[in-house]
């Protein structure tokens, strides 16, 4: 196999005896591990190394200074803005901004423009034009053009420009200065340095041989040159004659306009390789509809290469995002990989968690001294592996109890049970702690990650990140950091955190980034992502020197970006004898699923052999189909359990809401009371209609019962209702609310958004409420209390023999008005108060079948049961939310055919029997083992059903 | 030469548009190599965008070796640019070289892409930020808002008491008082260009609280008012008949008379009842009052005179009042925090630094206007002379604003710009789309620049057949829809209708005018079996469907040929449900039903997904039980398992489950610890779902899902299950286009497409839906009162009687013509045969539905001087509107695509990456070191890369830089190497004369290196030291043994080797 730095190591080993005395230069410093291997296996007796090193430790020895960090270089390039800057924005804001200006000015100082005239003014325009001395006539033309677009400067944007622009030149000027007194600098600054007094530099010791470099900038070039002229340095470019010879391939721009120049002309070998257009590799082309199916795809074509050198393949990710998915794909046969890549730390679980410490720090609470944390937030962080893992016992207690108490606010206190490491977390902090608290945190978290090197390593990342902040930090006391800020930066600045991998190189199947690929050759190329926008990347217009300007003052722009890509693809060809190249035809977030630039130019000039293949994921559906569970004898069992034993007293009893169920849906009755599955719950800041309820229950209760023991008698009269209404409603809803979530006496009942909303509302509501029973007073209270259960007993059928069934339910409230006992149920939603006739409340087909209905009847029969004695009349009655706040507000049932008027149900034991007998019905069929629970057909019944995930409904 | 330079083409369906918008093209482009460059092609969506650019690279790839001149393309081209068939070809081979070596140039884009660019050139003028990112979930955005108003408000009082009012009269109207939903639904309007058109106007009036307040008492006022009113005329009205000695059912029509209204006057929810027909006959007409036979006659002609007809008269106007009242004050609850809305929305949008979608045509809007076109394309950094937009009916009124300065300005210098679109295709007016702009408004406004417009009339499309009953059809619909606007709404001029479908005839093309299959089109109309059951059509359909398909491949056809075309994407689901089903049972291998869907084939619906789901879900919070039996539930289902009560009860596992569930739960903590894609495919293999080798596609689909929230957000668990509560109903199958298998799409977005055989089972709709709740804004005005607002009413029949009925009738016509284009989509989008099935009604009711106005027209059509006499084929027997017969010869089938083998198992290679390791990282080592605050490596590591002392210090500068380092580390390492250097026999090994390696070691044969790390080159001697640290140790004098011997040997000199311990500056030295 061709392989450039091996042909060249070759001819170097042919040329020169001591290496020791070679300095070898290359693009990058893995091309330089490639090249020493190289070297290795081409000698026979041990040899002196020659020096390797980058163009970079060529400029950064001669300047004698490294750049600062990119970080750094932005913090004092602000502190320069806002000098310069009437109005300066804030950091944050100005940090991409920042990133930006930095680029240019190290673009302009990369490619030696003169800042100064670059950065020239409108006014100053006239005499500029007229100084020639170093521009030709395209440059002027194009500055000229710039400058022509502002005719009319009345427009808004255009003196915006203006005035940021006029600031630039002051800004970079400033800016040098500062940079020289604090001693930093960035890499187009030391460059130029180094670039502007070449001929200050002694003549190297070794003799420098440069290899593999395409596109230079200024700087570079002009060293380069100098070494050549003067030093008599060697140069080996790495091309082909395929697009080196056809001037519309972009891939050889810059070498075309190398093999002009007096001075690299003659460095370029006299016969060009050919190697493209010789090899006729074979080309293969997919497209997949998902991105991640790429990864199958790289599986399935290594899948079919016999065990051979895995090093002379290469699997190429633009996309970063691929490397795992690909990793996870490889098959067996592959026994080594080598990654060499950038990998995001954002997508580590570790990285993940930091981020929510921190948001977490958003939502924090101080009240009375008190430092509270939001429930969701906490949530997530006791369930994280983290926390989990540091004390599982108190993350499942802590979680429960939040449930259970519906804890929308956590103290602080109560969170630092857990022990050491969540009083390390759980903390309110501030702005000045956030440096201190991130580093101990990332500590203690690599020590907890001991069996995880790779965690470990993002977290070391992410520490690197971390002290530079802070140092920069400390260094500008004038920068005050807030949370929010802070939160926005670490955001900003950690999620372009790389984890480097880097393997031994030379060792197993190759996996690496576009970039990295430089210089290295390989048999067979695998390209995923192979669209545009990947590969090429989409070019980002990121920079604040219009376009024009830059082509004039020579400064990189698109034209040189896209060359610089395609002579990175192309020059993969150069050794290929099979190139897979994938692209994905799914389209997302801006990108169109187009295939790359690349696949259309080889399949238009090229004359090979190309194929595309489609590649088709099979979708076989396997459809579940209908849930039905037959009443094995371990059901009928569980099912014995609710009838009356010889002790007289069943385990358990049917209410009616399962009841209900049952006629809702068999199979949700099953799952809940038969298989015993309970549904999630969750804290919720909204108050879903049987917490709603509850609390009109609790509230009501605490408001009689409290009348009761005040004034020592049940009896409610008009007069009472005033005081009732004026001094009690608020505090019963209070302890309502805290009844309801267990809340200690003492513990605050704070409440926030759309809870303080529902309090009032239930403040309105239970003042409604105590209107209505205003109007009928007097009336006797008879039960209220929610621990008040009533149960009874019916014989039933089935096919054991008669069994009788033990019933029970509690009703909201008794009470006795005119002779008359209501049995009252107090209702959150729209519940109706109409049935056609007892039958049709236990008619699961009926759509509108009565549910409030079949349960306030069931009240009557458990209250007759106990009080068999009674002779009154039992009315049912039923006070929803909804209806209460009309003028002519009935509680009481009403049978009534469809079209007809209806008759108010004045007293359930007229329906007894009835009843009775549909209830007896029901509960037959539950008890036959030959009915199986089923999934409902009403679908709506499935709508808000806790299993309905189970179901597919 | 009168060549006009703005050209604009009305294309109808299957005119060749995308074929002439390619000629525009390369006639402009291939003018020379690099015209390229200034061609602006805009088009709608992602997927035209890659079409077109397809179509002109196909195009000049083949001009560049074959030019006919027989084609009319190739004709055209060469009169355009006076070339033979030679010059052609060489203009297009340079001009495709051009394009594919400066692609970034090759400017076909969609017009939000486009938009995007320009607003991110123009970021720092317009105070935006740099590296904005786009949001294209406004929901979500708006769910983000909504609940950090409802946050607000412990802190806010007024909207605490705003919000409570709210919750409160919502129950009181028996509404639900989960009040985020309706805020929700109105507060999609801040991202509406029709919304944002009065934002200014509406962000003025909200500022001062009292506004609002203000109208919500005015409202108040006037309602009690009106109640009032109402009740007193409701007491008169009374009394009359009182008085009189009459009952209201003595009125005519007895016990529904509708005398019984006057009763119904004053309730508090509806004081004016509805007015009907005979109410309005009634005015002033006393004979309608009573049968002629009626005894009380007389009394009934006094209680008229005496008042009542007075009171009857004043129904309309008090409805009317009514009316306009509740429509100011229906929303005026949201509205109110509309203000709260903007501002919490603003807030985030800083906070995330994002541009929401919608505002790029606000913002652009602004540019354009604000700036020089040269101006612009300098920031841009591209210069465009033509302009060529698609689509051009679906453009907004932003949109538009924004193009016009440009268009403008390229026209003013003559050159060549071009609009295409087809008023009749305008379905998109939901997403802002006016066609009206494209009716006439564009040609108005430009018209001084000279306007060539073409009509495209032929279509290449669709068989005879197809377009004679296209063309008839369309003659009729119109009018039909016409004079129902002005029956019902009272429409005055509803032209708009036929004005847009006045050149709707089509030719047939040549070619297709040749075929013996002439196409066919049939419409069935299915009579309900029971009576008005909703469902029962549906029912009807869906047991149609396998017999259809069954056909249509008994004539030939494959199944990659067949669409079906439907509204909803509910209706989608239900025919994918249903075909599915089929395929399971199918055991005919005559046929396949085979169905795909980017729109209804949901991820959620397999059982694979939900396992996986139920997996993680179950994983996040093991407390769940339902999710950690849904998830065995699935399993069981997938592997053909029994689903028993062994199954589900909780504490049980079946027998065959235990191993599985055993070592599930034994990985659940490690799982939890894996990156979300790994977790996901260490699950996969948990529950063994690949060996099935079913639901692939899904499974691939729901990783896609994974990979794309991590690619966008940070991978957590939980982040990732709340994302996917919200997006799960946006996730579909993706499967590539040319599989063999029916496609299932909405007519939205079967725009552009054509197909073999178009089936509309569900051809069926209401036309204009008021119950949708759609938001229109409207100024209202009070003189008396002061109050002027812009306020949002919500569509309702109630409108049609109130201030605001001209805004009614208006979104009548816009909806009635909605309907007209969608239909008129549907019905073109088929080649060969159209099939749709129709409810057919006997007794027509309401006519606001489009199956009347089929059934009407095709039912009753009389013949016509011209075209085709639809009622000839429709048989009125078996309901069925058929024309054409099936095709004789059998169309040619292709080939399947193959199923490729891919490799599905996942192995873990995680662990065996080397991530690059540095001195004091997080390794065991470092951590360690770090503890005791040991650098010893980091000053190895420092002085092993050094050649000298200035190298020393610039490498202990750089790892400063990386962060690896803080400041007092930094002094701590500087101190021990201050140290270290203060030895002169150290400090020797960097400064002395000589020949100084630190890297660059001995290379031995075959690759292997040795480096010590320091080699010093004397004319009379070598040195080499090897720095350690920890603890001494005897091997590591073996080492520099070794390197001497090697150095000895290159050198033939004598060699002094040295050991040094960098923590305790030890030097030891080394005998050889
Ligand atoms: S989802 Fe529907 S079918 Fe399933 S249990 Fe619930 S109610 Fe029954």
């Amino acid at each position: 196999m061709h392989s450039f730095l091996r042909n060249t190591a070759r001819e170097i080993l042919e040329k020169h005896q001591n290496l020791q005395n070679l300095s070898i230069v290359l693009p990058n410093r893995r091309a330089g591990l490639f090249f020493t291997q190289h070297l290795g296996t081409l000698i026979s007796e041990p040899m002196w190394m020659p020096e390797v090193k980058t163009i970079e430790d060529i400029f950064y020895h001669y300047a004698g200074q490294r750049p600062a960090d990119e970080l750094t270089l932005i913090f004092e390039l602000y502190r320069v803005y806002r000098d310069l800057h009437p109005a300066p924005e804030d950091f944050d804001k100005f940090f991409f901004w920042g990133e930006m200006i930095l680029k240019d000015f190290n673009d302009l100082d990369q490619f030696m423009a003169d800042a100064k005239k670059l950065y020239h003014q409108l006014a100053e325009f006239k005499e500029f034009e007229s100084d020639q001395s170093f521009l030709t006539e395209s440059q002027v033309e194009l500055i000229q053009q710039f400058w022509a677009s502002f005719v009319r400067q009345d427009r808004m944007h255009q003196e915006k420009f203006l005035k940021f622009w006029e600031m630039l030149h002051p800004l970079y000027q400033a800016f040098q200065a500062s940079l020289n007194v604090s001693g930093l600098a960035y890499s187009g600054k030391l460059y130029r340095k180094v670039a502007e007094a070449l001929d200050q530099i002694p003549k190297p010791e070794k003799h420098t041989i440069f290899i593999g470099f395409n596109a230079f900038t200024g700087a570079e070039e002009r060293l380069i040159k100098h070494f050549i002229t003067q030093f008599g340095a060697e140069i080996y470019w790495d091309l082909d004659a395929y697009y080196l010879n056809d001037k519309n391939q972009e891939a050889g721009l810059f070498f075309r306009e190398y093999q002009r120049d007096k001075v690299f002309g003659p460095t370029f070998p006299e016969i060009i390789p050919a190697l493209i257009q010789t090899k006729k590799a074979k080309i293969q082309t997919y497209a997949t509809p998902l991105k991640t199916n790429q990864a199958n795809l790289v599986g399935t074509i290594l899948e079919k290469i016999p065990k051979e050198n895995w090093e002379e393949t290469v699997v190429i990710l633009p996309d970063e995002q691929m490397l795992f998915p690909v990793l996870h794909s490889l098959p067996d046969q592959v026994d080594k990989v080598n990654v060499t890549m950038g990998y995001p730390v954002k997508n580590a679980p570790v990285y993940a968690f930091l981020e929510s410490v921190l948001e977490m720090q958003r939502f924090i609470k101080v009240e009375e001294g008190k430092v509270l944390f939001y429930h969701q937030a906490v949530k997530n962080l006791l369930s994280s592996i983290y926390l989990k893992s540091a004390n599982p016992g108190f993350c499942k207690g802590l979680l429960a109890e939040i449930q259970e108490k519906n804890q929308i606010y956590i103290s602080r206190e109560n969170l630092h049970q857990g022990g050491a490491f969540f009083t390390l977390i759980f903390q309110k902090l501030e702005s000045e702690q956030l440096f201190s608290y991130l580093s101990t945190l990332m500590e203690e978290l690599a020590e907890r990650l001991k069996d995880e090197p790779l965690q470990r390593s993002y977290l070391y990342q992410c520490f690197k990140q971390l002290t530079r902040l802070r140092e920069i930090f400390d260094k500008q006391d004038s920068l005050t950091v807030n949370r929010e800020f802070f939160i926005r930066l670490f955001r900003q600045v950690f999620r372009e955190v790389k984890l480097p991998f880097e393997g031994e190189p030379l060792q197993g199947l190759q996996i690496m980034g576009v970039l990295e690929s430089r210089n290295l050759d390989f048999r067979r190329v695998i390209i995923c992502t192979m669209n545009e926008a990947s590969f090429p990347p989409s070019s980002g217009l990121n920079s604040m020197i219009p376009f024009n300007l830059r082509r004039a003052f020579g400064l990189p722009v698109q034209e040189q970006n896209d060359a610089i890509y395609a002579y990175t693809f192309y020059r993969l060809l150069h050794s290929a004898e099979e190139v897979h190249m994938i692209y994905t035809t799914a389209s997302d977030q801006g990108k169109s699923g187009e295939k790359s630039r690349y696949i259309q130019q080889m399949m238009v000039e090229m004359d090979l052999d190309m194929k595309e293949e489609v590649i088709f994921v099979p979708i076989d559906q396997k459809s579940p189909g209908e849930i039905t569970i037959e009443k094995v004898p371990e059901i009928l069992q569980i099912l014995e359990r609710y009838t009356i034993q010889q002790d007289g007293t069943p385990s358990v009893s049917f209410s009616p809401s399962a009841l209900n169920v049952y006629l809702d849906c068999r199979l949700k009755f099953y799952l809940k009371y038969i298989a015993g599955i309970k549904e999630k719950e969750e804290v919720t800041e909204e108050i879903d209609a049987g917490v709603f309820g509850n609390l009109v229950h609790y509230s009501m209760e605490n408001l009689y019962l409290g009348f009761i023991e005040r004034k020592k008698r049940n009896v409610l009269e008009p007069g009472d209702f005033k005081e009732l209404k004026a001094n009690w409603v608020f505090p019963a809803i209070e302890k309502a609310i805290r009844t309801n979530y267990h809340l200690e006496d003492a513990a605050e009942t704070k409440l926030n958004g759309q809870m303080a909303i529902a309090r009032d509302v239930l403040q309105k509501y239970i003042t409604r409420v105590l209107e209505i029973d205003e109007e009928s007073a007097p009336f006797r209270l008879i039960s209220l209390e929610k621990g008040k259960e009533y149960g009874a007993n019916l014989k039933i059928n089935t096919s054991e023999g008669v069994r009788e069934i033990a019933l029970k339910g509690i009703i909201d409230r008794v009470d006795e008005l005119n002779g008359v006992i209501r049995l009252i149920d107090y209702k959150s939603g729209g519940d109706k108060k109409e049935f056609k006739d007892i039958p049709s409340l236990f008619d699961r087909d009926n759509k509108n079948r009565n549910k409030a209905a079949m349960q306030t009847m069931f009240y009557g029969l458990i209250y007759q049961f106990e009080h068999s004695e009674n002779t009154a009349p039992l009315k049912p009655a039923i006070y929803n939310l909804k209806e209460v706040f009309s003028e002519d507000f009935n509680p009481y049932l009403q049978l009534r055919e469809p079209r007809k008027q209806g008759i108010e149900l004045s007293d359930y034991r007229d329906h007894q029997d009835e009843y009775r007998e549909g209830l007896k019905g029901l509960l037959e069929e539950l008890y036959d083992p030959q009915v199986p629970f089923l999934q409902t057909t009403d679908l709506k019944k499935c709508e808000y059903c806790p299993y309905r995930e189970m179901c597919g409904r | 030469m009168d060549k006009k330079p703005f050209i604009i083409y009305k294309s109808s369906a299957g005119s060749g548009k995308t074929y002439t918008l390619t000629l525009e093209y390369l006639k402009l482009a291939l003018a020379n190599p690099g015209a390229f460059r200034q061609i602006l092609a805009v088009t709608f969506t992602n997927k035209a965008t890659a079409e077109m650019k397809e179509r002109i690279v196909k195009e000049l790839v083949r001009l560049r070796t074959t030019v006919n001149p027989a084609e009319k393309m190739d004709e055209e081209l060469m009169k355009a640019l006076h070339v033979d068939e030679a010059g052609l070809k060489g203009k297009a081979s340079q001009t495709l070289t051009a394009i594919l070596h400066d692609y970034g140039h090759f400017a076909v884009s969609t017009i939000d892409s486009f938009f995007q660019k320009v607003v991110r050139a123009f970021a720092r003028e317009m105070d935006l930020n740099a590296k904005f990112e786009v949001e294209l979930d406004q929901q979500a955005i708006l769910d983000r808002v909504v609940d950090r108003v409802v946050m607000l408000v412990m802190e806010d009082e007024f909207l605490h008491k705003w919000l409570v009012d709210y919750a409160s009269e919502q129950i009181q109207n028996g509404k639900s008082w989960d009040i985020r939903r309706n805020i929700r639904e109105l507060g999609g309007q801040i991202f509406q260009e029709d919304f944002k058109r009065y934002s200014t106007e509406v962000r003025d009036f909200l500022k001062e609280k009292e506004n609002i307040s203000k109208l919500q008492v005015f409202a108040r006022e006037r309602r009690a008012e009106l109640i009032k009113l109402a009740t007193e005329l409701k007491v008169q009205a009374n009394e009359i008949r009182i008085a009189n000695g009459l009952e209201w059912t003595d009125f005519k029509g007895g016990s529904k008379s509708f005398a019984k209204k006057f009763d119904q006057l004053g309730d508090r929810k509806n004081p004016v009842p509805e007015v009907n027909k005979t109410m309005l006959d009634a005015i002033d007409n006393s004979e309608k009052w009573f049968t002629n036979k009626s005894p009380q006659a007389s009394r009934i002609e006094a209680a008229f005179g005496e008042g009542l007809n007075q009171i009857l008269a004043q129904f309309e106007q008090l409805l009317y009042q009514w009316n306009t009242i509740e429509a100011i004050s229906k929303n005026s609850y949201v509205f109110g925090i509309f203000r709260n809305l903007l501002d919490e929305l603003s807030v985030i949008k800083d906070e995330e630094n994002i541009l929401l979608i919608s505002d790029a045509n606000e913002f652009l809007k602004e540019i354009t206007q604000e700036n020089d076109a040269p101006f612009i394309y300098e920031k841009v950094g591209n210069q465009y002379r033509n302009y060529l937009i698609d689509e051009f009916q679906d453009t907004s009124g932003f949109q538009w604003a924004s193009f016009k300065p440009l268009l403008e300005n390229s026209l003013a210098q003559g050159n060549t710009n071009l609009l295409v679109g087809d008023v009749k295709q305008s379905i998109y007016r939901w997403r802002g789309g006016e066609m009206k702009l494209l009716l006439e408004q564009v040609e108005a406004e430009t018209g001084i620049f000279g306007i060539n417009l073409q009509n495209l009339d032929t279509n290449f499309r669709s068989l005879p057949n197809i377009i004679e009953f296209n063309n008839a059809l369309f003659n009729k619909l119109p009018a039909s829809f016409e004079s129902y606007l002005s029956e019902k709404y009272l429409v005055e001029d509803p032209s708009i209708l036929s004005r847009a479908y006045q050149d709707v005839s089509q030719k047939i093309s040549p070619k297709k005018a040749k075929s013996d299959f002439r196409g066919k089109v049939k419409l069935e109309f299915l009579t309900p079996i029971k009576e008005d059951e909703e469902g029962s059509f549906s029912d009807q359909v869906l047991a149609k469907l396998p017999d259809m398909v069954r056909e249509l491949q008994d004539h030939g056809y494959s199944l990659r040929d067949i669409a079906f075309l439907v509204r909803s994407k509910k209706e989608g689901e239900a025919i994918a449900d249903r075909l599915m089903e089929v395929t399971a049972e199918n055991s005919d291998p005559k046929y396949r039903f085979d169905v795909l869907s980017d729109e209804s084939m949901y991820l959620t619906k397999s059982a694979s997904v939900k396992a996986l789901v139920a997996g993680l879900r179950y994983l996040q919070y093991p407390d769940d039980l339902v999710q950690f039996k849904t998830m065995w539930y699935y399993w069981s289902v997938l592997k053909d398992e029994p689903v028993n009560h062994s199954l589900f009860a909780i504490g049980q596992i079946p027998e065959h489950l235990k191993g599985r569930v055993n070592s599930f739960q034994e990985r659940e903590m490690l799982l939890l610890q894996l990156p979300l894609m790994e977790v996901l495919e260490e699950l996969i293999v948990a529950l063994d779902l690949i060996e099935n080798g079913l639901e692939k596609a899904y499974i691939s689909g729901f990783k896609e899902a994974v990979y794309d929230f991590t690619a966008n957000n940070r991978s957590d668990l939980a982040g990732f299950l709340e994302w996917w509560e919200e997006n799960q109903t946006k996730r579909t199958v993706k499967i590539p286009e040319g599989h063999d298998a029916m496609r299932i799409l909405t007519i939205h977005k079967s725009k552009g497409l054509q197909f073999k055989v178009v089936l509309m089972p569900f051809l069926k709709w209401t036309i204009f839906d008021t119950t949708k709740g759609n938001v229109v804004w409207s100024p209202f005005e009070d003189r008396e009162k002061m109050l002027s607002a812009i306020i949002p009413l919500t569509l309702g029949g109630n409108l049609a009687q109130s201030a605001f009925s001209p805004i009614y009738s208006e979104e009548a016509i816009l909806a009635y013509l909605d309907s007209l284009n969608m239909i008129y989509v549907a019905l073109t989008r088929a080649e060969d045969v159209f099939w749709g099935l129709v409810p057919y009604q006997a007794n027509i009711e309401s006519q606001n539905k489009l199956e009347i106005h089929l059934q009407q027209i095709l039912e009753n059509g009389i013949e016509s001087d011209e075209g085709l006499n639809l009622g000839a084929h429709f048989n009125v027997e078996t309901k069925v509107f058929e024309l054409g017969d099936w095709p004789e010869k059998k169309p040619e089938k292709s080939a399947l695509l193959p199923v490729p083998s891919l490799r599905w198992s996942y192995q873990n290679w995680t662990e065996l990456l080397r991530v690059k390791k540095y001195a004091v990282d997080f390794s065991s080592e470092g951590l360690e070191q770090r503890k005791k605050r040991n650098f010893g490596l980091l000053v190895h590591e420092i002085l092993e890369k050094s050649v000298n002392l200035e190298a020393v210090k610039a490498n202990l500068q750089a790892f400063y830089f990386e962060g690896r380092l803080s400041q007092s580390e930094k002094a701590e390492v500087q101190n021990q190497l201050i140290e270290l250097f203060s030895n002169p026999v150290f400090s020797d090994w960097f400064e002395s004369e000589g020949i100084l390696l630190a890297e660059q070691g001995i290379l031995l044969p075959g690759g292997k290196q040795k480096r010590p790390d320091r080699i010093i080159l004397r004319e009379n001697e070598s040195i080499i030291v090897d720095f350690k640290t920890g603890e001494e140790q005897e091997r590591y004098g073996i080492q520099v043994r070794d390197y001497m011997v090697l150095v000895q040997k290159l050198t033939q000199k004598p060699v002094k080797g040295y050991l040094c311990y960098l923590e305790t500056g030890k030097i030891e030295t080394v005998h050889a």
